[in-house]
């Protein structure tokens, strides 16, 4: 019973990685690529769309000059916006997929497992404040929590938004068809200030929530490796956790250890994105003086 | 022998005499540039190494100019006898050949002591001495330029300017008779400037006279001299910065042409940066709308003139010259949305306010959110920590 404790470093790379084994699967691979091309294509379209929201800035002409242009930069931002459209279809096509061959369906619309938001959201962000402010214990959260399911919606109402009015803005000949002229004028508010939500929102909130948080610190790569240490479902899960131990649900698979070389490059590639996304952050505040 | 002794002296004096005097009148004296010519000669007869360069003829020099047929007599009068008077004779002004020039010169800023700080510019500031040249000969735009710019070196035109080298400054400014830029009567004022353009351009002029900008130029009653500050309406130099003059293909002309044109359309360039168009014109795009595109640039009307590029016939032609495929409807885009303006354009009123909502509503909540995690999770720590607890 009383096994000595690993031996780990003081800090560990992957709060993932933290506490007790073993191992268990959170993310499947075909997850885990759709959140790598996520970030890619989300840095891609932000970096070169964002000079065109900050003209004033002083920084705006060397990013473009980075991407060779403002026509070149344009063309590299649609580029990414067709990439993000195929991973999108991809995704839906995807979860139709599973949806189909589950044996319990209704699973995927409601429940523990579901990341459709429920009246449970509403009151674990309630609770969340309630134990903020030392009134209460901290919710205990299921499979994804409410904030887990906001970044997912989230990223669902900015696809649409910044996608639908991004392609009235390439091809404004064909819509103007059916739309009136003001239908750009529009689109172009909707386009650039969802952008803006969405960057300020991703490398703020989600950011800290998910990473930067003292409990968590440095980062979090369970969504790079798909896999966490049962402590870590603990702590971030534990109603899940607890369901597995109530013989109520089937624990999810037990997964191997992830491999050095993957750990690795799984903090490297996130910390240079969050690196990134926080000098973002940092050139739209020098951009507010201006 | 009393015959031959006189005969060989009249001929020896006549001789020297023939190598010194006669020659003084003659083409390019050549016994003056004896000495003249010889900077070892001079050296040693000056103590000021400075007056012995002053002193110093270049015979090559002198020939090849435009004053190569006349003796040095013609301009130096009083040096005919050896030894000559060092100084105390007058050397013959320019102005005895060149009247008009010297006229002119003389009602010039270049003339003007006063503002010149007792110096003024003489002829050969610009013409040079013993190498004059004629201008259009061996004098080239690009010569006048460097001799302007020894002086006026901020005003030399930029690497970028269209006209550099090809015309010189001379050809706005005039040249013997150059007055203020801000000045009188002379060639540079705000309606003259305009000529000097159209020597060239005279399709652009003719456009220009007749549209907005320029009625509002021959209703203009300004005060002639013009007094600086004072807003004049746009003259060609309005819009096409002089002595850095970049062509209209050039990438930063339609960007800074839209700031000019901001200058005095304030709310209209406000409302057009907030569009694509702008924005990436000021981002290096050169095939982005720019003012000029929709309004045009030597022939702008008001959109309701009949004429006008923006007019309701002509504006849905005009959004084809980029936009080839638009058809009827396109043409209600509002290329200057004001977002706070709902009864010009409502719907941009409202998304505006929803977005911003939207964005302060987000950001608020959840910023709030995290920073009170965070002193969560501060408190915490530190209770465990003075409990002595995990960690």
């Amino acid at each position: 019973m009383n096994a000595p404790p690993p031996v780990r470093p003081v800090i560990q790379m992957d709060a993932a990685q933290r506490g007790r084994g073993p191992y268990i699967w959170r993310f499947r691979g075909f997850h885990r690529f759709t959140h790598l091309m996520a970030i890619l294509t989300f840095y891609t379209l932000a970096l070169t769309g964002i000079p065109l929201r900050f003209t004033c800035a002083p920084w705006s002409d060397f990013l473009v000059h980075m991407f060779g242009g403002v026509e070149r930069a344009g063309l590299i931002h649609r580029g990414a916006a067709v990439v993000t459209i195929a991973y999108t279809s991809a995704h839906l096509g995807y979860l139709a997929w599973r949806v189909i061959r589950a044996p319990r369906k209704r699973d995927y619309f409601w429940g523990g497992d579901s990341l459709i938001p429920q009246p449970r959201d509403v009151l674990d962000f309630l609770r969340q404040w309630r134990w903020f402010f030392g009134r209460g214990p901290r919710p205990r959260f299921l499979r994804y929590s409410y904030l887990e399911k906001l970044d997912y919606w989230g990223e669902a109402w900015g696809f649409f938004v910044i996608g639908g009015s991004g392609l009235l803005l390439w091809f404004p000949e064909f819509f103007a068809h059916r739309l009136p002229g003001w239908a750009f004028n529009v689109a172009t508010i909707f386009h650039s200030y969802e952008a803006l939500i969405a960057i300020c929102f991703l490398f703020t909130v989600h950011f800290f929530n998910v990473h930067l948080r003292p409990d968590k610190f440095p980062m979090d790569a369970v969504m790079f490796t798909g896999r966490a240490t049962l402590d870590y479902m603990e702590e971030e899960h534990p109603d899940m956790v607890a369901d597995w131990e109530a013989g109520k649900k089937v624990r999810d698979a037990e997964a191997p250890a992830p491999g050095r070389i993957a750990t690795i490059v799984a903090a490297v590639f996130g910390y240079m994105a969050l690196g990134v996304g926080i000098a973002i952050i940092g050139m739209i505040a020098w951009a507010l003086t201006c | 022998m009393n015959h031959f002794y006189s005969i060989t002296l009249l001929v020896g004096v006549s001789v020297w005499m023939g190598g010194v005097i006669p020659a003084f009148g003659q083409k390019s004296g050549d016994s003056c540039v004896r000495c003249h010519g010889d900077m070892e000669l001079l050296r040693q007869n000056f103590d000021d190494p400075a007056a012995a360069a002053a002193a110093w003829v270049s015979d090559e020099l002198f020939e090849a100019s435009s004053h190569g047929d006349l003796g040095c007599a013609d301009c130096h009068s009083g040096f005919d006898q050896h030894p000559h008077p060092s100084t105390g004779r007058e050397t013959q002004r320019c102005a005895s050949c060149h009247e008009d020039e010297a006229t002119g010169h003389a009602s010039s800023i270049h003339a003007d002591l006063e503002l010149m700080n007792q110096a003024g510019e003489t002829c050969s500031s610009c013409h040079g001495v013993h190498d004059v040249a004629v201008v259009d000969y061996e004098f080239s735009p690009a010569d006048l330029d460097d001799r302007c710019a020894r002086c006026h070196e901020a005003e030399s035109p930029t690497t970028a300017d269209r006209h550099q080298s090809e015309i010189g400054c001379s050809h706005c400014h005039g040249s013997h008779d150059i007055g203020r830029l801000q000045g009188d009567t002379r060639e540079t004022n705000v309606r003259n400037i305009l000529e000097r353009c159209r020597d060239c351009h005279e399709e652009q002029w003719d456009a220009h006279a007749n549209d907005i900008h320029g009625q509002a130029l021959a209703d203009w009653e300004g005060p002639t001299p013009v007094t600086t500050g004072e807003s004049v309406p746009p003259t060609c130099t309005t819009c096409h910065q002089p002595h850095d003059m970049k062509s209209v293909e050039h990438a930063e002309f339609a960007s800074w042409m839209t700031t000019r044109c901001g200058e005095c359309h304030e709310d209209a360039a406000q409302s057009a940066t907030d569009t694509y168009h702008i924005r990436a014109r000021f981002l290096g795009s050169d095939v982005a709308a720019s003012c000029a595109d929709c309004h045009g640039s030597h022939g702008i009307f008001p959109s309701d003139d009949p004429l006008s590029l923006m007019s309701d016939a002509n504006r849905l032609e005009t959004c084809r010259t980029c936009h080839a495929k638009a058809e009827a409807g396109f043409e209600l885009y509002q290329p200057h949305p004001d977002p706070r303006d709902r009864a010009k354009n409502p719907y941009v009123f409202y998304s505006f306010w929803f977005m911003n909502l939207l964005l302060a509503g987000v950001l608020g909540v959840f910023l709030l959110h995290t920073l009170a995690w965070w002193i969560r999770i501060g408190l915490d720590l530190r209770a465990q920590s003075r409990e002595g607890g995990p960690r």
